[in-house]
């Protein structure tokens, strides 16, 4: 019995360890495409590029200019504000290279033209695939900058920083990562039942502006909202808190919340969407 | 083989499938009045449609625009949920979307594309090999096998927005057999094509069947491509099954005429003529007089020989009249 039931799991072991090379193997494939189309335009890249850094340095005026008034914010100072803004900007950099352009063109053409359905018929799924039908390698490039002011920052604050909180931060990180994905899901399931479901998406990338100061700075409501609705603060508040040594259980509750929240909605909502669905004539 | 002893490979109980739609009044007022009072009212796209399809046999589905062809098609391949009825394909429910069953079937739309549009095609053939996990081996020879029997091999390497709407058609079939699809749909596959490329591909289409066994549904609004391709057809209007069996019981049960062409040998009176049928056409083709008469199916033969007798005619010729009219006179007589 226990020989039959070992052999299971390694079977199961085995097939999940296929499934995940599979689904690798898929990621890869459209990354090369993605490559390879991005090549073919080379010039929209670069001025994509160019508009993306002239926005961040937008970003980095104001926050200068906010500190020129001020030495602290919500208990945080300028290093560990920046500690945030960088943290945001990975996460942010990863979410745009790899699914944020897949759920929006989803979202703004692929259910109005039915285009969808190419996307359904394949022995893949849908959600996965269309979240990565659109890279955009070029954020890849953000990416990496705001990893090196990250890395600087955090060797300002290296006082505050121990091995278990830098952990804690990863997990949090990833964590944060899941629960954005989940939420795209969320706001691009909306499309399913609503033509102008690209607007919700648009507030949420434009909240995200907004949101990598501390969540304490705003009136309860906002924070609430940038928490749970427009989870921005999972990207650079609550894991940069943690970081620092300065997270709370209520933090941790609340995360792991909305974790299982997004999850079991988006989940929902995409397979209500799914049975919604009613593609385009011909 | 008779049917009844065969399992079939698609199966289709009471199918139905219904759209809520809003119809909005026009106008600005219109608008303003949707906003707080919309009137709903159900389309019925499918409406109770019955039928079985055997392995390997190549079914024509044919309607006018708006029957519930494509609607039928989504259905079976899973894209639409039914609002009613029992739906098998290959012993799947399609709308479980269950990758074994994805593998085992391909749905081409004439008006729509997979191809990657800024890549050549080739790209998007390697991306379908790793999603449908296609054995590099048996990837190598069924491209082999395709891009032989399409003629396609220099154009590969070719951006997809650089290629011709017969060239991109050749591709997206390539792409949707790559994995040998053992059920096979085509939604209006030669559409917008020249006859030449139709031709092309209604051969590649009777040959893929041939070689590889596969069943296909197809609908088409060119007569020519079931005629050519379909052994049964299915005629479907407004949601409902209106014939369903052999092409050629279509011709028996509908066409009421015959088409007789002759050539004279010297001028005829039209008037004498239309003694013995319905004059379509009159005229002179270079030193002969040429004319064309509808005559009752069942006499034809015995009108035929009539005129023989009478006339001084150089040549006869007895047709069935096209598919098409045939299938005009279905509508119509179904509409009556």
């Amino acid at each position: 019995m226990d020989v039959v039931s070992s052999q299971q799991k390694l079977r199961k072991y085995g097939d999940l360890t296929m499934r995940l090379g599979y689904y690798l193997k898929v990621f890869g494939q459209m990354a090369k495409l993605a490559l390879a189309t991005i090549l073919e335009y080379r010039v929209d890249a670069v001025v994509r590029s160019f508009y993306m850094f002239a926005y961040i340095s937008g970003t980095l005026l104001l926050i200068n200019t906010v500190f020129t008034q001020t030495n602290f914010l919500g208990g945080f100072d300028y290093n560990e504000i920046m500690l945030m803004y960088a943290s945001m900007m990975v996460m942010w950099a990863l979410m745009e290279t790899f699914f944020f352009d897949g759920f929006k063109y989803f979202v703004l053409y692929d259910i109005r033209n039915g285009d969808f359905d190419k996307t359904l018929i394949k022995p893949v799924n849908p959600l996965f695939l269309l979240s990565i039908s659109k890279f955009r390698i070029e954020s890849a490039l953000i990416g990496v900058v705001m990893m090196c002011v990250f890395l600087y920052y955090a060797s300002l604050n290296l006082s505050s920083i121990t091995f278990v909180s830098a952990v804690i931060y990863l997990g949090f990180f990833i964590l944060g990562i899941y629960i954005h994905y989940r939420v795209f899901t969320c706001y691009a399931s909306l499309a399913f039942f609503m033509t102008k479901a690209s607007q919700a998406l648009r507030t949420l990338q434009s909240a995200s502006d907004q949101c990598f100061y501390p969540t304490i700075i705003y009136p309860w409501p906002v924070g609430l909202v940038f928490f749970t609705l427009l989870p921005i603060a999972l990207a650079a508040y609550v894991p940069v808190s943690f970081l620092l040594n300065r997270g709370s259980f209520l933090l941790l509750g609340g995360t792991l919340l909305v974790a299982i929240g997004s999850t079991l909605l988006s989940s929902y909502l995409w397979k209500m969407g799914l049975q919604q669905y009613s593609s385009a004539s011909s | 083989m008779p049917q009844s002893s065969r399992t079939p490979i698609i199966s289709i109980q009471g199918l139905k499938k219904y759209f809520k739609v809003y119809r909005k009044e026009p106008g600005l007022w219109g608008s303003i009045k949707s906003l707080w009072h919309r009137e709903y009212e159900e389309v019925k796209a499918v409406d109770d449609i019955s039928f079985d399809i055997y392995p390997g046999e190549v079914v024509g589905f044919i309607g006018q625009n708006g029957a519930g062809k494509t609607t039928t098609l989504k259905v079976l391949s899973g894209l639409l949920y039914p609002s009613e009825g029992q739906v098998s394909v290959l012993g799947y429910n399609p709308w479980d979307r269950k990758p074994e069953f994805q593998k085992q079937f391909a749905l081409v739309m004439g008006q729509k594309n997979q191809l990657w549009w800024d890549l050549p095609a080739m790209e998007t053939f390697l991306l379908n090999k790793a999603i449908y996990e296609i054995p590099t081996a048996q990837f190598g020879k069924t491209l082999d096998k395709l891009v032989d029997l399409l003629d396609v091999r220099d154009i590969l390497n070719i951006q997809v927005r650089k290629l011709s709407l017969g060239q991109r058609m050749k591709c997206e079939l390539i792409a949707a057999l790559l994995h040998n699809p053992k059920v096979l749909f085509l939604d209006e596959p030669t559409i917008g094509l020249d006859v030449v490329m139709q031709k092309v591909l209604r051969d590649f289409i009777k040959q893929y069947n041939k070689e590889f066994g596969a069943t296909i549904i197809l609908t088409s609004h060119y007569m020519d491509d079931v005629k050519e391709l379909c052994e049964r057809a299915i005629i479907i209007d407004k949601g409902h099954k209106i014939f369903d069996g052999r092409l050629q019981s279509i011709i028996d049960k509908y066409a009421r005429n015959k088409i007789l062409s002759l050539v004279f040998g010297e001028k005829v009176s039209s008037k004498e003529l239309a003694k013995y049928g319905q004059v379509k056409e009159l005229g002179e083709d270079g030193t002969a007089l040429t004319a064309t008469l509808l005559v009752p199916r069942k006499h034809a033969a015995k009108t035929a020989a009539k005129i023989l007798e009478k006339f001084p005619v150089q040549d006869v010729n007895i047709e069935e009249p096209p598919i098409e009219a045939i299938i005009r006179e279905v509508f119509q007589t179904k509409n009556n």
